[in-house]
């Protein structure tokens, strides 16, 4: 195999080559130091591209593009979606989720919160975290670290 | 029968009350504003090395820090923490123990409030502005110094 | 604890539009992204990024299973910056400058790899680059740009690149080495590297 044959096999994925290309490609660059030297070029450069498209990405504010997506589904797509002062309700218990498991949750809260006041000894007070966070049209996260929360807005990071 | 349920909810009610006393009590906080941005080499300044484990959490990797606020905070009085640029963000002290405070934060500008109980010691990090250009801000609280 | 992207996908398709917001929201940096890296112009981005999730919305009934979600949803963007692209043509077309064959040929191997170092997360001409990663990009014809985005960022193989681009994957392959090959050539400029024996571009 020559370098003419050999370089466009060199960004291969492992395991997409067949056998033969495979078998091919690994004996010439076993006597070629130019296709090393490609090979090496290939390997510095991995994860450039997507690095350098999300850093782009993240430079821009893109608070504004979800709104645009809703904009143009026509409002009956949301068949489900009820209308009226209960919908409405419903709307801004979907909105404010926490609040709204809160809610729910509150009288169960409350006794549970009795029973471990009644329960415990003089003591310190409980030692965990509560966290209620309400956000109007942002996406609200809260990271847990062993120091302390972290509440973040806008979308999940993703890796990003 | 009737009499029972009755006197069980009346203690109840009482139980659930905290002492008036230890509601009352001023917790000293201090209180960071700092801007995050995405890119730039990763760091952090030597003032919130404490700050590393909730920072890094992030994916903001360059900090800095724009302003602090110290003060004997009262249950129930609102401190304004100016951001640069005008906005601002209140931060409130709900309701002091021995064992916990618990802080309100309303960012007006990221239209988020948040409601936080923490032990001393530990701290609470809060992205108050919605990201633009790469960046954020985030007030920091830590109660008890 | 949060939702699942098929969780909110369900939700989204009982009607519940915060749970296709989410979704929006959830995928919208890397849809954005990809899209940039194959049309170049942030706007014409901007506007394939909605059209993606306009087109994910019309077809949630026919997505029910989570992993397939983001291939799908991949598959979608890809498609969508594409016909784009093709649509956006010949007013484009003159904006993109070709690297000579010559320079490639004269391109010294291994420059980049030396300059970047064995620790390449790490180094400051990495990141110089990576900021003018795009500037490099819209320096592709459209074919090279849109098949190196699509395999950096989306990892796909030899043969689904060959599918979605209805190219054959022999095509495949040396339209990736020549996208790759441009890209070292503009960045070891970027970097202000001189190969040995090359001109610049």
């Amino acid at each position: 195999m020559r370098c003419a044959g050999a370089a466009p096999l060199l960004g291969s994925l492992p395991g997409e080559l067949d056998p033969t290309e495979e078998a091919l490609l690994r004996a010439h660059l076993s006597t070629c130091p130019s296709c090393q030297a490609r090979q090496a070029d290939l390997q510095a450069l991995s994860g450039l591209v997507q690095e350098g498209l999300l850093v782009e990405a993240a430079r821009r504010d893109l608070s504004g593009l979800a709104d645009g997506v809703m904009a143009r589904i026509p409002a009956s797509a949301w068949r489900g979606a009820p209308t009226g002062p209960i919908g409405q309700l419903l709307s801004f218990l979907r909105r404010h989720r926490i609040l709204a498991a809160a809610s729910a949750l509150a009288p169960a809260l409350a006794a549970l919160a009795l029973y471990l006041y009644i329960g415990r000894t003089a003591g310190p007070g409980p030692a965990g975290l509560a966290i209620e966070v309400t956000s109007e049209d942002l996406a609200a996260i809260v990271l847990e670290t062993s120091d302390g929360p972290v509440i973040l807005v806008g979308e999940s990071s993703e890796g990003t | 029968m009737r009499s029972i349920w009755t006197a069980a909810w009346v203690a109840v009610v009482v139980l659930a009350c905290p002492p008036a006393r230890a509601a009352d009590a001023p917790v000293q906080a201090r209180i960071r504003v700092l801007q995050g941005f995405r890119q730039g080499t990763p760091g952090l300044p030597p003032g919130l090395d404490d700050l590393r484990a909730q920072l890094s959490a992030t994916a903001y990797v360059r900090w800095e820090q724009a302003g602090e606020v110290q003060s004997a905070m009262q249950p129930k009085k609102p401190v304004s923490v100016p951001l640069p640029g005008g906005e601002s963000v209140t931060v409130t002290l709900v309701e002091s123990r021995p064992g916990a405070a618990t802080f309100e934060v309303n960012a007006p500008a990221s239209r988020t409030q948040s409601r936080v109980t923490v032990p001393p010691g530990k701290r609470i990090v809060q992205q108050v502005t919605p990201e633009r250009g790469g960046s954020a801000w985030f007030v920091t609280i830590k109660a008890g110094g | 604890m949060a939702p699942s992207d098929i969780e909110l996908v369900e939700r989204a398709r009982n009607g519940e539009p915060e749970a296709f917001r989410d979704l929006v929201v959830r995928h919208q940096r890397r849809v954005y992204a990809v899209a940039l890296g194959i049309v170049k112009d942030r706007d014409l981005a901007w506007d394939v990024a909605q059209e993606v999730f306009v087109r994910v919305h019309q077809h949630l009934s026919e997505c029910r299973d989570g992993a397939a979600f983001m291939t799908w949803l991949r598959r979608i963007t890809a498609r969508v910056a594409i016909d784009v692209l093709r649509k956006e043509r010949p007013s484009r077309r003159s904006d993109v400058a070709d690297v000579p064959e010559a320079v490639l040929r004269e391109a010294a191997p291994g420059v980049l790899a030396t300059a970047l170092g064995t620790d390449p997360q790490e180094t400051v001409l990495r990141r110089e680059l990576s900021g003018r990663l795009t500037e490099a990009l819209g320096q592709l014809p459209e074919t090279h740009r849109a098949i190196l985005v699509l395999r950096e960022m989306d990892g796909l193989s030899y043969e689904e690149l060959a599918e979605r681009l209805s190219i054959p994957k022999g095509t495949v392959m040396s339209r990736l080495f020549h996208a790759r090959k441009k890209m070292q050539v503009l960045l070891a400029g970027y970097a202000g590297i001189d190969a040995p024996g090359g001109g610049s571009p």
